[in-house]
C-alpha cells in the first residue's frame, strides 16, 4: 500500500514546520501553531507520512525556457505562470522518520507529474555557482509550451527511496486551497 | 473608544420615557455575514447554472481552447479527443460569486470586506462525435476577469480540461467636451481576487476614486466630470489593489492586468453646470436588519408609515390598530455621539409629539422626520413605557445648498448637506475638486449635517466639486483604503444589500478675480 506524503502549503506553495518542547533558556518563544482552517477544503489532520517536502514554484531567469518566455526578474516566487516560461520548482525532503535531509544518495527517483506532458525530473543540485558554498536543492523545470491549456496545473511530485520495497513511493500534491494552486495565465 | 453596544437600553438619553421592559430582536446579536446583493438592471448573474459536482478522471485530458483569452463577449472554440463517444456533454466553466461581508447592528453597521466563494457552473451543454471527440464554440460570459478553468464533464466525471481567461477592457467617453461633461468609464473582465478586483481612476495625475465590481460581476460603469482648465487631460484608469493606483504594475505578480491611459480634450467653460444629487436606484434589500431596531412589535398590534423614505422633514403618516385606547408616544430612533473621542456614542429616542388611540385601539396621524442623522431609523409606538411597534424609515441624503457660488480665488465657500448617517457606511463623503480627491466630510456628530468651508483655487473659471460615497472603516484582510471616494456605488456600494441609497453630489462655482 502506498504511503502518502504531505506538505503544509502557504500562500505561494511555501511550506514551513516546527515541532514544539519545552523551551531552553535561550531559546527564543515560538508561536503558536497555526490554527486549523474552517470549511470544507479543510486539509487537516494529515496522513502519516514517509517525507516531508517544501515545495516553492519559482521564476526563471531571461534565456533560460526553450521558449523566449520570460518574468520580470528570476527567482521569484510565485503561483502564477505565462506561456512560454519556465517554471522552477525548489523542493526539499526530509525523512520523516530519521528528520535527516534527503539527498539523492538516498534516492532511487524522482519526478513531477504535469498532466498532458511527460514526467519531469527532479535532481539534486547546488543553487548556485560553487556547489561547495551552495545550498543544495532538490529541483526540476518546465518550460510551458505556447499551447498548454490556460488554468489550474494539478501537479504531483513523486519520490521513491532507495531501498523502499516496489510499489511504494512517495506522492505530493498541492492543497487544493484556490487561488494559490499552480495556474497558467495568457501573458503577463 | 466606543461606548458599551447596548448601553442605551438601560439609558435611552433624549425623550427618557422609555422605560421597562424591551424584547431583544435575535438579529440585534448578528456577527459579520456575507449579504446578498439585491437584484439590479442589468448586472450579470452567475453564467450558468450551477453545475453537479464532479469527480476528476483519474488522467484527465487536456483540452485546446481557441483563442485562449479575450475580453467579455469574445468567441473561442473548445476542441478534443479521448472522451466518452456520443456522449452528452457539460461545458463547466469555474468562477466565484463575491459577496460583501458586513454586520448590521441597531446602533451600527460594520464592513468586514468581500467573501469570495468559488462556484462551477455549466457554460454549455454539447455533444461528442462517435469517436469522442468535442468541438464547440463558445462565448466569453459577463464574469470576473483572470483565469476561469473548463471542464468537459459527461455522467458525473471531468474527463478533460482547459482554460480560459478573461482579460480587463475598458473604454472611456465621449473624448471630448466642456467642463462638467459626464464622463463614462466602462469597465469589463476586473478580477474577484484582491490584486485584480479594483481599478482607479486618474485625472491628469490626480486621484479621483476606485472603481469596484464586486458585486457586478466584474463590469463597471461610472461617471466623473470633465474638469478644466480648457486643454487636453490624461485619463488613466490604473490598477489598483486596494482601491489606490498601483503605479508599477507592470513589475507586479498580476502585471498581467493592464492599464488604460486616454485623452480628453476640455473644449470650453460654460460656466457652473447646475448641482445635481445623484441617487442609486430603488433597492429591495436582501437584508432584514435595520440600524435603531431594536425591539419586536407587540402581539395584536400592526403599525405601518405611509412612505418609507425619504429627505428629513418629510410628513409621514403613521397608522395602527390594535393599540390600547389612549394616548400614544410616538419616538424616532437614532444614534448621537461620535467616533472621534472616548465617549462613543448610542442609541437615542427623540420624541416627535403624542397621539391618541381611539377607543377601538387605532391610530392614524402624522410624525415629521426630524433633522437629524441619515440612514436607517425606527419610529416608535409607545404606551405606558411599552414600545407597542417599530416602524423602519430611511432619512435620504440631500443637498442644501453652496454658497456663494461665485468665489474669489483664495477665499472660502460653504457647501452644505443634510441626511448623513452615522454607521461604517454612511457616515462620511468622499470629495474630489477638479477630479481630484481631497479629504471627506462626516455627518455623524453633527447630527447629520455637514457644512463644509473649502477654499476656491485653480484660477479662474468653473470648478468641480463632487461628493461621492466612501466606507469609513475596513475590518478584516480584504479590505480597501477607507473614505475614498466609491465611483460605482450606484450598483456596486456594500450598503444596498441593507437597503442604503447613497448618492453623489456633484456641484460647481465660478472662481473670479
Amino acid at each position: 500500500m502506498l504511503r502518502v506524503s504531505i506538505a503544509i502549503m502557504m500562500t505561494l506553495v511555501l511550506a514551513a514546520f516546527g515541532a514544539s518542547a519545552a523551551l531552553a533558556e535561550d531559546e527564543e518563544p515560538q508561536p503558536q501553531p497555526i490554527k486549523t482552517p474552517e470549511g470544507e477544503q479543510n486539509p487537516w489532520p494529515g496522513k502519516e507520512a514517509d517525507i516531508f517536502f517544501y515545495v516553492e514554484t519559482l521564476t526563471s531567469s531571461p534565456g533560460e525556457s526553450v521558449f523566449g518566455g520570460s518574468a520580470p526578474a528570476g527567482c521569484l516566487q510565485t503561483n502564477l505562470f505565462p506561456r512560454g516560461e519556465r517554471i522552477v520548482w525548489h523542493i526539499a525532503a526530509i525523512n520523516a522518520r530519521t528528520g535527516k535531509v534527503i539527498t539523492n544518495k538516498q534516492v532511487k527517483y524522482a519526478y513531477i507529474k504535469i498532466p498532458g506532458m511527460k514526467p519531469l525530473g527532479v535532481t539534486f543540485t547546488p543553487h548556485g555557482r560553487d556547489p561547495v558554498t551552495a545550498p543544495w536543492t532538490w529541483t526540476a523545470r518546465w518550460d510551458i509550451p505556447w499551447t498548454y491549456p490556460l488554468g489550474i496545473v494539478k501537479y504531483e511530485l513523486v519520490m521513491k527511496l532507495k531501498g523502499w520495497k516496489a510499489g511504494k513511493v512517495a506522492r505530493w500534491s498541492q492543497i487544493p486551497l484556490n487561488p494559490e494552486l499552480l495556474t497558467i495565465v495568457a501573458k503577463r | 473608544m466606543r461606548k458599551r453596544r447596548f448601553r442605551h437600553l438601560a439609558s435611552i438619553a433624549c425623550g427618557g420615557a422609555v422605560a421597562g421592559a424591551v424584547l431583544l430582536s435575535p438579529l440585534a446579536l448578528a456577527e459579520p455575514h456575507p449579504v446578498k446583493a439585491p437584484k439590479l438592471d442589468g448586472v450579470a448573474g452567475l453564467p450558468g447554472p450551477v453545475a453537479p459536482a464532479a469527480k476528476e478522471a483519474k488522467n484527465m485530458k487536456l483540452l485546446s481552447v481557441e483563442p485562449a483569452s479575450g475580453p467579455v463577449g469574445a468567441t473561442f472554440t473548445v476542441t478534443g479527443g479521448g472522451l466518452p463517444a456520443n456522449a452528452s456533454i457539460d461545458i463547466v466553466w469555474a468562477t466565484s460569486t463575491v459577496q460583501y461581508v458586513l454586520n448590521p447592528m441597531p446602533d451600527n453597521v460594520e464592513y468586514h470586506g468581500r467573501k469570495i466563494n468559488k462556484v462551477n457552473v455549466v457554460l454549455a451543454k454539447t455533444r461528442t462525435d462517435g469517436a469522442g471527440k468535442l468541438d464547440v464554440t463558445l462565448k466569453a460570459p459577463v464574469d470576473y476577469g483572470d483565469v476561469h478553468d473548463i471542464y468537459a464533464v459527461a455522467d458525473g466525471t471531468a474527463f478533460a480540461k482547459a482554460g480560459f481567461q478573461i482579460v480587463r477592457e475598458i473604454s472611456v467617453s465621449p473624448a471630448a467636451g466642456p467642463i462638467g461633461t459626464p464622463i463614462t468609464i466602462s469597465a469589463t473582465g476586473l478580477g474577484s481576487l484582491p490584486y485584480t478586483s479594483t481599478v482607479a481612476v486618474l485625472y491628469d495625475n490626480h486621484y479621483t476614486g476606485f472603481i469596484s465590481a464586486t458585486t457586478t460581476r466584474g463590469s463597471a460603469e461610472v461617471q466623473i466630470r470633465a474638469a478644466g482648465p480648457v486643454g487636453v487631460k490624461t485619463i488613466e484608469v490604473a490598477p489598483a489593489s486596494a482601491a489606490v493606483p498601483y503605479l508599477d504594475i507592470e513589475q507586479s505578480a498580476v502585471s498581467f492586468v493592464g492599464k488604460l491611459r486616454t485623452k480628453f480634450r476640455v473644449t470650453k467653460d460654460n460656466g457652473p453646470p447646475r448641482a445635481r444629487v445623484e441617487m442609486p436606484p430603488p433597492v429591495v434589500p436582501t437584508e432584514t436588519m435595520r440600524t435603531t431596531m431594536t425591539t419586536t412589535a407587540a402581539d395584536g398590534v400592526n403599525a405601518s408609515l405611509s412612505r418609507q423614505t425619504g429627505t428629513i422633514l418629510t410628513e409621514v403618516g403613521v397608522r395602527a390598530t390594535g393599540l390600547e385606547p389612549g394616548p400614544v408616544a410616538l419616538q424616532w430612533m437614532t444614534a448621537a455621539g461620535t467616533r472621534a473621542t472616548a465617549s462613543g456614542w448610542e442609541l437615542q429616542a427623540i420624541p416627535l409629539g403624542q397621539a391618541t388611540a381611539t377607543a377601538n385601539g387605532s391610530l392614524d396621524t402624522a410624525i415629521r422626520v426630524p433633522d437629524n442623522l441619515g440612514g436607517w431609523h425606527t419610529v416608535r409606538l409607545v404606551q405606558d413605557g411599552a414600545v407597542k411597534a417599530e416602524l423602519p424609515y430611511y432619512v435620504l441624503r440631500s443637498f442644501g445648498s453652496i454658497s456663494p457660488k461665485s468665489v474669489k480665488e483664495g477665499e472660502l465657500f460653504t457647501i452644505h448637506l443634510k441626511g448623513i448617517g452615522w454607521t461604517e457606511l454612511d457616515n462620511t463623503t468622499a470629495i474630489t475638486y477638479d477630479n481630484n480627491y481631497i479629504g471627506y466630510a462626516c455627518g455623524f456628530y453633527s447630527r447629520g449635517d455637514i457644512t463644509m468651508n473649502m477654499v476656491a483655487t485653480g484660477g479662474p473659471g468653473t470648478h468641480l466639486i463632487d461628493m461621492y460615497p466612501a466606507i469609513y472603516k475596513g475590518k478584516g484582510s480584504d479590505t480597501w483604503l477607507d473614505q475614498v471616494p466609491f465611483l460605482n456605488f450606484k450598483v456596486d456600494a456594500p450598503g444596498l444589500a441593507l437597503g442604503y441609497r447613497i448618492p453623489a453630489i456633484r456641484l460647481a462655482i465660478k472662481v473670479v478675480r
